[in-house]
C-alpha cells in the first residue's frame, strides 16, 4: 500500500516537472496529466519487451491512451494505429485519443478513419474522458 | 510524443532504413503493428520508419511547396519519433541529418509553416 502511495507520488512529481518543462509538447503532456490525474495510470511511459523498447505512452488513464501533438500532427496516424492495435503498448484495448491543438482538418479525417477520437481543447478532452 | 519528420526526393524504403538503424546500432520492430526502428543511446531513444505517403500530411499547397524546395517531386518522408527521456531530441537531430546525408531531403519539424521556410530559403537539398 504505502508502496503503491509512493509510486503514485513519484508519478505526480513527474506530472509537474513535465508542466514546466521548456519544450511544448512535454508542457502539453504534463498540463493534460495534471488534468485528468483523478484517472491517470501512467505517463511518459516506455514499453519493453524482452529487453527492446516496443514504444512509449504519453498518457495513459483508466479509459483511454492518450497521444499528444503540439505540432502540425503529420504522421501520427501510423502512430495512433500502433498504440490501438499493438498489445504491448495497449494490452487491454483501449481507445486511443490524438491531442493535437495545430492538427488540421485533413488529418484529423484521417486519424479519425484510422480509429482515434481527435480532440483539440483540454475542455473537449475532460468531456470525452468524463 | 514530439516527432520530426525528413521528406526525400529518393524513395526511402523500410529496408532502406532499417539498414540505417542498424547501422547506428539500433534494433527493428518487425511486429505488423510497429514496424519501426529503434535507436537507443545512454538514456535517449528514438523511434524510425518511413512511407511514401504524403496526401493528408502534406496538403497539395504543401506539396507544391516540397517540390520547390527539393527541386522534385518527394518521394518519401522519413518519420523520427522521439522519447522522452533525455537526449532524445539531439539524438533525433542526428539522425534527421545522417538520413539527409544519405538520401538528401528537407528536415520538417512538425511547427514550421512551409511557405516561411521557402520564403527564407532554407531548404536543404541532397
Amino acid at each position: 500500500m504505502a508502496e503503491h502511495r509512493q509510486d503514485r507520488l513519484e508519478l505526480l512529481r513527474r506530472v509537474r516537472r513535465a508542466t514546466q518543462s521548456r519544450d511544448p509538447t512535454v508542457r502539453l503532456e504534463g498540463r493534460i496529466a495534471r488534468r485528468l490525474r483523478r484517472n491517470l495510470r501512467a505517463f511518459q511511459q516506455e514499453v519493453r519487451v524482452q529487453g527492446r523498447l516496443v514504444g512509449e505512452i504519453d498518457v495513459e488513464l483508466e479509459t483511454a491512451i492518450i497521444e499528444v501533438t503540439s505540432g502540425k500532427g503529420r504522421k501520427k496516424a501510423r502512430q495512433i494505429q500502433r498504440l490501438l492495435h499493438n498489445r504491448d503498448l495497449n494490452p487491454t484495448g483501449k481507445p486511443a485519443i490524438m491531442f493535437g491543438p495545430q492538427v488540421r482538418r485533413g488529418l484529423v479525417r484521417q486519424l479519425e478513419e484510422s480509429g482515434a477520437s481527435v480532440v483539440q481543447t483540454l475542455n473537449e478532452l475532460e468531456a470525452w474522458v468524463g | 510524443m514530439k516527432n520530426i519528420v525528413v521528406v526525400t526526393p529518393k524513395k526511402v524504403t523500410q529496408t532502406m532504413v532499417q539498414a540505417l538503424v542498424e547501422s547506428l546500432g539500433g534494433y527493428w520492430n518487425a511486429d505488423d503493428t510497429l514496424d519501426q526502428g529503434v535507436v537507443e543511446r545512454g538514456d535517449a531513444v528514438i523511434y524510425v520508419s518511413s512511407s511514401q505517403a504524403l496526401d493528408p500530411d502534406y496538403d497539395t499547397n504543401d506539396i507544391a511547396i516540397l517540390i520547390q524546395l527539393l527541386g522534385q517531386m518527394p518521394q518519401a518522408v522519413i518519420d523520427i519519433h522521439l522519447g522522452h527521456a533525455p537526449g532524445s531530441e539531439a539524438l533525433a537531430e542526428e539522425v534527421a541529418h545522417e538520413v539527409i546525408e544519405r538520401w538528401g531531403g528537407f528536415l520538417d519539424d512538425n511547427t514550421q509553416d512551409l511557405e516561411t521556410v521557402l520564403r527564407q530559403g532554407k531548404a536543404k537539398k541532397p
